[in-house]
């Protein structure tokens, strides 16, 4: 079946003075004069409700943003929408962050056809500017994995 | 001889506040001991960061304080800086500023009536385990919090730091076709806001009253927003420039924030409830009807009911952003410029959870020589923490969980913004 090209986003999460919490962002700077035309992408602070808004007209959403998760600082996960686990009760910073509008928007049925999740382990999210070095390595590998995913996308049939 | 028992509750992380904070409360046998709310987050540097900034920098600085409440910010440095200029933004102009904030409290508002105050009275652990059983009141807050950035985006330019606000007015002003465009979906948001107050007014409020020492904006022939004198139920009336003659800030030793304290008071709260109890009077008739209708009498002193506060005022700013779209005239100009001077100026409104107080010192070239910010959730920590005294006194015959979910509780009733009150956002948590 082929994905209908219109309707594909990718979303860059982040903050640019919180240091690692600026990855998604920087993904998206990478992608900038590399992603096809009928690709949408953008730059968001996180916000949980206006992420399901955003992406509600969207069959096919990719979303890149910095985790706190204990990994080793630059680990990337991939998760696919359904894979990304209830948050129970803790919320970030953000009060209402990725994590719990995926959760949410499961529940309501508000989820996108797809919607795959990049996350990149930060290790400093103090105020400021620069990523730490593991995760300047891996918003390069995110970028490219990410052109992959449109690329297989743009061309697959039934 | 009996044994007498010693009781600890240890909240390391607080759930569903902004940014993070901790709760530690100690009992022996039926004796409260102690109780410290605690701030974890390093203190911010923005008073400092505005130094040797040129005035016009304040508002966008101060912006990125908060990311759920930067109107308020942007809004005090504003006012302050006109101030400390000599400048009145009138007309057209305040009522766009009016307009805006609006918005703020819709979305600020809705998100924790909705989506972080509700899961408790409700029996949940958060929104997306209630939103299975309570499918409206979620979709409900969401469309709510989604209107009010939408305002902000219309008229700021974006809902997070938005762009296009400026001490003199805005960049640009809106046309009155975007503003007049905003009209179908405020209309909806005074339904949907009626729905949620209903909904509230029929959750079980915790059995706790306090006589507290409200203080506000007073308001004139208006619900106060953006202007006022600060007034308390005590009978406090003082214009902006004697704000810190009359409340200071004290740093204590197990937080981060500083906690406000008033000269010849204890403890003082701000915010819905002191609002309300101090302007209820002003609110448009079919507002007070709705407060009537949800048991909202003409003074409110359960800190718990102070969702149903938050509800009405949902109400409230989406029936005046709705007067205020419908009658938006463009104005001649979208700034007033002003003549620079040194001088001093001092700048309130009332974000969503209070009083934000901001106080300037500029140069002969305009530059910033000093700044003081007093947020409100650093204003009410001292009530914070006496509210958890008193509700810990009256329900100490709980069992640990259910008492730890009462203290948690209790702290939402307060909304608190914990990353305006330490000036910083960074999330560390300190797990045992």
């Amino acid at each position: 079946m082929r994905c209908d090209r219109t309707q594909q986003l990718v979303v860059g999460v982040g903050n640019e003075q919180r240091r690692d919490d600026a990855a998604g962002l920087e993904v998206l700077r990478l992608l900038a004069e590399r992603l096809p035309a009928w690709v949408r992408a953008v730059a968001h602070d996180g916000d949980g409700a206006a992420l399901m808004e955003l992406w509600q007209p969207y069959r096919r959403v990719l979303i890149v943003d910095a985790m706190q998760a204990g990994y080793s600082t630059g680990t990337v996960l991939c998760l696919q929408g359904l894979e990304v686990e209830v948050p129970r009760g803790v919320y970030s910073s953000h009060a209402f962050g990725l994590d719990a509008a995926v959760a949410l928007a499961r529940v309501l049925g508000r989820l996108p056809s797809q919607l795959t999740i990049y996350a990149i382990q930060g290790e400093n999210f103090g105020l400021g500017e620069g990523l730490s070095a593991p995760v300047a390595a891996a918003v390069h590998e995110v970028a490219e994995r990410i052109l992959g995913d449109l690329g297989r996308q743009g061309d697959i049939s039934s | 001889m009996s044994d007498v028992r010693t009781r600890t509750i240890n909240v390391q992380a607080l759930a569903r506040v902004e940014g993070e904070g901790a709760l530690y409360v100690k009992l022996k046998g039926r004796a409260v001991q102690e109780v410290r709310f605690q701030i974890f987050e390093p203190p911010r540097f923005f008073e400092a960061l505005l130094q040797g900034r040129r005035y016009s920098d304040a508002p966008d600085i101060t912006a990125r304080i908060c990311g759920i409440c930067p109107i308020a910010y942007m809004m005090g440095a504003s006012q302050a800086m006109e101030d400390a200029l000599g400048l009145q933004v009138g007309g057209a102009l305040r009522q766009l500023r009016r307009l805006i904030y609006c918005g703020e409290w819709i979305e600020s508002h809705a998100l924790h009536v909705g989506l972080l105050h509700a899961p408790d009275f409700l029996g949940y652990d958060d929104a997306i385990r209630m939103a299975s059983d309570h499918r409206e009141l979620v979709e409900d807050a969401l469309g709510l919090k989604k209107l009010g950035n939408q305002i902000l985006e219309c008229i700021g330019g974006r809902a997070v730091h938005p762009v296009n606000l400026r001490v003199g007015g805005f960049y640009r002003a809106p046309l009155r076709s975007e503003i007049r465009a905003l009209s179908p979906r405020l209309e909806w948001g005074v339904e949907a806001a009626q729905r949620l107050l209903q909904r509230c007014a029929q959750l079980e409020f915790p059995d706790y009253e306090h006589d507290y020492t409200c203080v506000s904006l007073g308001g004139r022939d208006e619900y106060p927003i953006g202007a006022g004198r600060v007034v308390s139920n005590r009978g406090l009336d003082i214009p902006l420039s004697e704000f810190l003659n009359v409340f200071s800030e004290e740093h204590v030793a197990h937080s981060n924030a500083l906690h406000g304290r008033l000269a010849g008071s204890d403890a003082y709260l701000v915010g819905p409830i002191p609002r309300y109890n101090n302007n209820q009077h002003l609110l448009p008739p079919g507002v007070r009807k709705a407060a009537a209708d949800a048991g909202l009498g003409t003074e409110c002193r359960n800190p718990f009911r102070s969702i149903l506060v938050r509800s009405l005022e949902i109400l409230y700013a989406c029936a005046e952003a709705l007067r205020l779209a419908e009658s938006y005239q463009e104005p001649e100009a979208a700034f007033l410029e002003p003549e620079i001077n040194p001088g001093v100026g001092h700048g309130c409104t009332e974000a969503p959870r209070g009083i934000c107080y901001h106080r300037y010192e500029l140069d002969e070239n305009g530059r910033i020589l000093n700044a003081t910010i007093v947020p409100p959730t650093s204003q009410n920590q001292r009530q914070i923490e006496q509210d958890l005294r008193g509700v810990v006194e009256r329900h100490v015959d709980l069992d640990d969980q259910a008492l730890q979910w009462l203290c948690e509780q209790s702290i939402r009733n307060y909304d608190p913004c914990i990353s305006c009150a330490t000036h910083f956002l960074k999330l560390t948590v300190d797990r045992q």
